[in-house]
């Protein structure tokens, strides 16, 4: 699985001289159909994919998720005969992933995509009243908040020890990011908030960012994930170099032993260094639990903008940045950001 | 099933003492007013304006036929995307609130009127 999402031409090049262009399903997502990234790169790819393939390979080889109603990209669906999943109207993309969007990559990769959702209906269930001390979702954005407002830890890291639930805090750092970094509250008042989020990896990080968790500024709070079982079990040989004694210790050693040491040292370590943490734990790493972990996590960033007073569910910062690629792409109504960028760029630097 | 738990106990000052953490009366205070919170999460959700409350129900015919057509016959898949926004401006709420959506006593105090952006 690949994702081109990035404009960068190099890493575009060389993603369509790898793979095998006839064995390759491409989903083009974007739910208003007009971000200029994905259009371009959709035009670029669409090209390749007529001179390398053929003109069938659209028809045969594409599939649009998009917002039916209004999305341009449906025009070009009906002219060249390309599938389309639905996008909801009113479903930002960032919360998207228990939608279309995420759903068909999911199932292709042969993930019970009716688990996940049910995993998620079930924590929605789970977490929908007001008893806070029995509401994980709910409890996650009270204590990230009053942490942040009271104490200021206005870093809030996710450290999974897990590869595949770290890709999950990937995704939270963007949701939370777009969501509860707001310059106003619903009343219009500038209040600057939001998180920053930072995704580590354990044990990975311990190697590294982990240092600066324990020892750094107290500006932080950390969740850690953890799972109980990975779901493969591998060890290391008994009796490998009996006489290492550097290896001694690792005789028959389980991965998942090695995993959770790393995270009670971590634990341990980062909580007697005076840092607020917490741990998310999981039992195993399946759809039930992954869709409930999704759920959580935007039913807490819901909870956080009620908290902080602001909008979740939008980005004005975001659609400033894509108005500056509008405008300088000479598209009419953006004159003035147009002459703004241009005289911006030609201020003089400082440079070495 | 899923399994998961939270487990918040170093958060609070008996783990890590006061100055870093969060003390019984801070915690008390503000799950004391989360029934309201939760009324207006609850509020949020009736108006429509973010459907992924409603996806952990939605139906999947349309998915699972598109999904049937194209398992198992491809080596890799692009996902060809970027951000994941929203048009406010364009999106209002589908149906009204019944009061605007003002938090009890839960606003910053460090309100600052500087930083109004210059574009």
């Amino acid at each position: 699985m690949f994702f081109a999402n990035n404009p960068d031409p190099r890493a575009l090049s060389e993603l369509v001289e790898t793979l095998d262009l006839k064995k390759t399903l491409f989903q083009v997502t974007s739910k208003s159909g007009l971000s200029v990234e994905t259009l371009a790169i959709w035009l670029w790819l669409s090209d390749v994919l007529k001179k390398k393939v053929g003109k069938s390979a659209l028809a045969n080889q594409v599939v649009f998720t998009t917002d039916r109603d209004k999305s341009p990209l449906m025009e070009i669906a009906k002219q060249e005969k390309i599938d389309t999943l639905p996008v909801p109207t009113n479903l930002p993309g960032r919360y998207g992933v228990l939608g279309n969007t995420g759903l068909f990559a999911a199932g292709l990769c042969n993930i019970d995509i009716a688990k996940l959702l049910a995993g998620a209906g079930e924590m929605d269930k789970r977490c929908r009243h007001g008893d806070a001390f029995k509401n994980p979702a709910y409890m996650h954005a009270l204590v990230h908040y009053l942490l942040t407002r009271k104490r200021r830890k206005t870093i809030h890291v996710m450290f999974s020890f897990s590869n595949r639930v770290h890709s999950v805090g990937e995704w939270y750092s963007h949701l939370c990011a777009v969501s509860q970094g707001k310059m106003l509250n619903r009343k219009g008042k500038a209040v600057h908030v939001g998180p920053s989020p930072v995704a580590a990896l354990g044990t990975f990080d311990q190697h590294g960012q982990m240092q600066l968790f324990c020892e750094g500024p107290f500006d932080k709070v950390v969740t850690f994930v953890t799972v109980k079982d990975h779901g493969a079990k591998i060890s290391a040989p008994a009796a490998a170099y009996p006489k290492l004694e550097a290896v001694q210790h690792l005789q028959n050693a389980d991965f998942t032993t090695i995993m959770d040491y790393g995270y009670w040292g971590t634990e341990q370590h980062i909580t007697a260094a005076g840092r607020p943490n917490m741990t998310i734990q999981l039992d195993v790493v399946d759809e039930a639990n992954i869709g409930g972990l999704y759920y959580l996590l935007e039913l807490s960033t819901a909870m956080s903008a009620e908290l902080y007073g602001i909008d979740p569910f939008d980005q004005p910062g975001v659609e400033h940045c894509k108005q500056a690629t509008f405008a300088q792409f000479g598209r009419a109504g953006f004159e003035d950001l147009s002459n703004r960028i241009r005289d911006y760029r030609a201020k003089p630097r400082k440079t070495c | 099933m899923s399994n998961l738990t939270l487990d918040y106990t170093n958060c609070l000052s008996d783990a890590i003492g006061a100055t870093h953490g969060l003390t019984k009366s801070e915690v008390d205070t503000l799950v004391a007013k989360f029934p309201k919170h939760h009324e207006n999460v609850e509020e949020l959700r009736s108006t429509g304006e973010c459907a992924f409350f409603d996806l952990p129900y939605q139906d999947l015919s349309e998915l699972k036929g598109l999904l049937k057509k194209h398992q198992g016959k491809w080596e890799n898949l692009v996902v060809v995307a970027i951000g994941g926004s929203f048009d406010r401006t364009a999106q209002p709420a589908q149906r009204p609130r019944s009061r605007p959506a003002q938090p009890p006593g839960s606003q910053g105090t460090q309100e600052r009127t500087t930083g109004v952006l210059r574009q």
